[in-house]
């Protein structure tokens, strides 16, 4: 299809790299748009690459048999669950499918659950756990929606969703149907939140566009090229309500968050203004971004121009895709980090005052690096526990050709991370993060997980297509650390929503806990603060979703500590 | 009824035809920020000029000197502009009674009846047309163009490869040729031919603009770059010239950033062009990014006024205000912008599906139905005409009914059954 009058051109793509352009190295005059950087100490990130090592040979599919199909380039997330509660986390990974129309030779892409052996090693358990089966998968999310101590699953996919109950730790089992959240369509991200603190978590799922082998359409010049979800309607996500029977309920509509236009892939759950119940915060790919605020009684207002996270900076609807948020500066306020595609770079929606963020992805070093990449998954994880967030995303391209037609990008992409410099502003260590971090893939999803307790954040890189990466963490540095594990009583069991607040070394870092955000997959649901050089006890205050304020005192250090609701010294 | 209907086209605005005002100037480079003044009261919300609309309207009625074929002509374009396809259909059948060879009389048709999914019709003149003119690039594009809505997309590259070999290798042609090209995302072609036509005329001014915004359009910051400042070294009065360098200096892929130059150019392009809504954006953006909150204000009430519509603008001057310490003017902003954008934000579905089903009229009553709930109501006439033309006297798609209602709605004469 044709697309615009003369001389428009070259803006398109040309206005949102002014916008991303950052100032810190090349302002040349009257805008104060340099920020103060005040250089400070940093390990040498030293990421390996264990996956092999580590016993996991699983790979990801995406179906793809020439024909371009869109759903090929989305997928895929995984997670970080302990779904036997030994302490260690598991690892679960979503597989793409073959298309009916094309099936190749071989076995049948499925997902993949490995079980954690603590030794540095795992043991593939998908069949014996019941998750041996195929379908479009997309993401994960990880909740105990029963509050029966082991944290249940939910897959998200194209086509009909999944929940698996998880029984015990022994295996899952799939109760979608008879709980309602079958759901159809093309999911993407989900995240369990209980939205109404009745003890009980909800499910948001986003959902993308409309989309099925009969309504595909030619995009591209000469050649077909993959389309962008602009050629395709957006579907509506969807609030599940917990019933509390083993039963949701569709409250979408009842909610206010019905919106057939949006194009979602990722969601963040945190609470931005601080009154108590979790706010949404929605990436959509060619769409307004969602802000929605929570009102406290079940229903939401959707925020999202008047808060300023809507857009970029030039006015104009971005393409995200993983979203995250965090107190990255330690004042308090919210920093939101959506991915983009590439030649928008990353935002970095910063809380201004009056609830309304302003993206400071440029002043903070993030906009031009991230700028040539297609950025999918994003988080914020502090992995040098220098007690500042550093931001991570995994960049990859969505077409496998795109060498033949651009001479400035490519399909496999780095993955970054930008280390907190303290004062705002982020330092590229590109390249210079390990030898686990040198080679390039096709990056969607990306999630931490300290797969060894040993306070240095692991990290996943799920691709969408070929094998994940298992990068273990061995960042050498006299940092010290705490990790955090949640058990809510009166709110729900794994303390979803829980607000901490922790103060060492002068400095205080606030935190929720939470599922969803980064690219459909899913951290390790505990907390994990880098303390710097504080070497002393801790002070931890958390606001549980029941309401209840409750203050740890002299926590230990380089450890991590269970906090249960009510049971505070 | 005239109330309601005023209220309506204030509450959803009428896309077309809204005051056209010569806007604000931004200030001159070494003006300070700080003594750039804000208006007294924010641009108001978007509301449409009723009576231009009408009196437009009227004006493609009058009875015109039947040999006065340019008027004609150009009554049918001001008719198309205003979703009355009928109108701009009997005027162009009315010329061609008069001269019935009439090239641009019958391009104007064959455009027309693309527009409205008559597609049969419309690749019938059109190749007529080609017969007549084998070496004509309009001709060639466009055969491409109704290949492009009827979604046989082999179909338009072939026309453009045709148009290659046959049209007269001038460098107007090779550059017309290189914008379609560029249009269909065919970059590599659209490459080659600019640099065909500069091959034939080193230094012309058009071919180098064609080829500097495909290069930036594909992300090619090092080879536009010293293009581009070629470009507005010898045709410095250039503005979109001025604008695209600006675009490549603040670029990060760009070899060399330099705000300040960026700025400069901006503000010539602004001089050069008063009425370029999109330096207005750009130039909005670079005094934010400066800080220069007071200067970026004044160029999105100045986008405003081009455009009361603008997303961009509403959005821009919400964050500006808000940056100012005028949170309520920013919520206002921010108000207007979101009514804006839920009026908008289910167009895109409307337009897929027609895409699918170009000559289904179900799908074309739906967008106009949606765009009279809008107030868009020529817009929405539009598509109710396309799917009266697809299905003539069909009671079952209720396009008479819809034009009827657009009609009375945009206080037009009533419509005249049976002169469609």
């Amino acid at each position: 299809m044709k697309r615009r009058a003369a001389f428009e051109i070259g803006l398109c793509m040309a206005l949102v790299g002014l916008l991303a352009f950052s100032g810190c190295n090349h302002s040349t005059g009257t805008g104060g748009v340099t920020p103060a950087v005040t250089p400070s100490p940093q390990a040498a990130l030293n990421f390996v690459d264990v996956t092999a090592k580590a016993g996991i040979d699983w790979k990801r599919a995406n179906g793809a048999f020439g024909k371009k199909w869109f759903p090929e380039t989305a997928g895929g997330g995984g997670a970080f669950i302990d779904y036997d509660n030994d302490g260690y986390p598991d690892i679960v990974l979503i597989n793409g499918d073959w298309w009916p129309e094309h099936p190749f030779s071989g076995s049948r892409p499925q997902l993949a659950l490995y079980h954690n052996n603590h030794d540095g090693t795992f043991t593939d358990v998908t069949a014996k756990m019941g998750l041996a089966f195929s379908l479009q998968g997309m993401g994960v999310a990880v909740g105990d929606y029963d509050n029966d101590g082991y944290d249940d699953l939910y897959i998200t996919a194209l086509g009909g969703n999944r929940l698996l109950h998880n029984e015990g730790g022994k295996g899952f089992k799939d109760v979608s149907t008879q709980a309602g959240v079958r759901d159809s369509g093309w999911s993407t991200s989900a995240a369990w939140v209980d939205i109404d603190n009745d003890g009980k978590l909800d499910l948001f799922v986003c959902h993308y566009v409309k989309w099925t082998p009969a309504t595909d359409i030619f995009c591209g010049g000469q050649t077909k090229a993959y389309c962008t979800p602009v050629s395709y309607p957006g579907e509506s996500n969807r609030l599940y309500h917990n019933d509390g029977n083993g039963h949701f309920t569709d409250t979408t509509r009842k909610a206010g968050l019905w919106n057939d236009s949006g194009k979602a892939l990722g969601i963040c759950t945190v609470d931005y203004d601080h009154d108590g119940s979790i706010d949404l915060l929605v990436a959509n790919d060619g769409e307004p971004n969602l802000a929605y605020h929570n009102r406290g009684n079940g229903t939401f207002e959707d925020v999202s121009a008047a808060s300023g996270l809507a857009l970029g900076e030039d006015g104009k609807p971005r393409n995200g895709m993983g979203i995250d948020a965090s107190d990255y500066r330690n004042d308090g306020k919210m920093g939101v980090l959506v991915g983009n595609f590439s030649f928008q770079g990353v935002g970095l929606h910063r809380e201004q005052t009056g609830g309304i963020f302003l993206d400071a992805a440029r002043e903070a070093g993030l906009a031009q690096p991230s700028y040539p990449y297609v950025t999918f998954g994003v988080m914020f994880c502090d992995v040098d526990n220098d007690g500042w967030p550093d931001a991570l995303i995994t960049n990859g391209h969505v077409d496998d050709t795109i060498e033949k037609t651009s001479p400035v990008q490519h399909y496999l992409q780095p993955t970054q991370i930008f280390l907190n410099r303290h004062d705002g502003t982020f330092a590229d260590t590109t390249g210079k993060a390990g030898p686990g971090l040198t080679q390039p893939l096709v990056g969607r999803g990306i999630a931490w997980g300290d797969v060894d307790n040993d306070g240095r954040p692991d990290l996943l890189l799920i691709p969408n297509i070929g094998p994940p990466r298992l990068l273990h963490n061995e960042t050498q540095s006299a940092n010290h650390w705490i990790t955090l594990s949640f058990t809510g009583t009166r709110s729900n069991r794994d303390g979803y929503g829980a607000f901490v607040r922790l103060t060492a070394g002068g400095i205080t870092q606030t935190n929720t806990v939470r599922s969803g955000s980064s690219y459909c997959s899913q951290s390790d649901r505990r907390l994990h603060f880098g303390l710097g050089a504080a070497s002393s006890a801790v002070s931890v205050e958390v606001q549980w979703p029941s309401g209840a304020k409750e203050t740890w005192h002299n926590l230990p250090i380089d450890r991590e500590s269970p906090l249960t609701e009510g049971k505070a010294q | 009824m005239l109330l309601a209907v005023v209220a309506l086209l204030i509450a959803g605005g009428v896309r077309l035809l809204h005051g056209r005002v010569q806007p604000t100037l931004p200030p001159a480079p070494s003006m300070d920020d700080s003594a750039a003044v804000l208006p007294a009261s924010p641009p108001a919300p978007p509301s449409p000029d009723l009576n231009k609309i009408r009196s437009l309207h009227a004006a493609t009625l009058l009875p015109l000197p039947a040999t006065d074929i340019p008027a004609h002509l150009q009554a049918a374009q001001t008719a198309q502009r205003l979703g009355d396809l009928f109108t701009a259909k009997r005027l162009l059948e009315a010329a061609l009674k008069q001269e019935p060879n009439s090239i641009p009389t019958r391009r104007m048709l064959a455009d027309l009846l693309r527009q409205s999914g008559l597609f049969a019709e419309a690749k019938r003149l059109a190749l007529q047309l080609h017969a007549e003119q084998p070496k004509d690039l309009d001709s060639f594009v466009a055969l491409a163009e109704i290949a492009d809505a009827e979604n046989h997309h082999d179909e338009i590259f072939d026309w453009l490869a045709k148009a290659h070999t046959a049209i007269d290798p001038t460098v107007e042609n090779l550059v017309n040729l290189a914008h379609h090209y560029q249009d269909w995302d065919d970059f590599t072609d659209a490459k080659a031919l600019t640099a065909e036509a500069l091959r034939l005329a080193p230094g012309d001014e058009n071919a180098m603009l064609q080829r500097a915004s495909i290069l930036v359009e594909h992300g090619e910051m090092v080879e536009a770059l010293p293009l581009l400042e070629d470009l507005t070294a010898h045709h410095p009065q250039n503005s979109y010239a001025c604008r695209l360098l600006a675009v490549v200096l603040t670029n990060p892929n760009s070899p060399r950033q330099d705000f300040d130059r960026a700025r400069t150019l901006l503000e010539k392009a602004a001089e050069l062009n008063r009425t370029d809504p999109v330096t207005y954006r750009v130039i909005a953006v670079v005094y934010r990014k400066q800080r220069l909150y007071r200067l970026a204000a004044q160029c999105y009430d100045a986008l405003l006024q081009l455009d009361p519509n603008s997303l961009e603008g509403r959005f821009g001057l919400g964050q500006v205000y808000a940056l100012l310490g005028k949170a309520d003017w920013s919520r206002e902003q921010f108000a207007i912008y979101a009514k804006l954008q839920a009026r908008d934000r289910k167009m895109p579905l409307f337009d897929v599906a027609i895409r699918h089903h170009p000559t289904d009229p179900r799908f074309h009553m739906d967008k106009a139905r949606y765009l009279e709930s809008q107030g868009d109501l020529t817009g929405a006439l539009a598509e109710a005409e396309t799917a009266e033309m697809l299905a003539p006297g069909s009671k079952s798609s209720g396009a008479m009914k819809e034009i009827l209602n657009c009609y009375a709605l945009l206080g037009w004469p009533p419509f005249e059954k049976g002169k469609q």
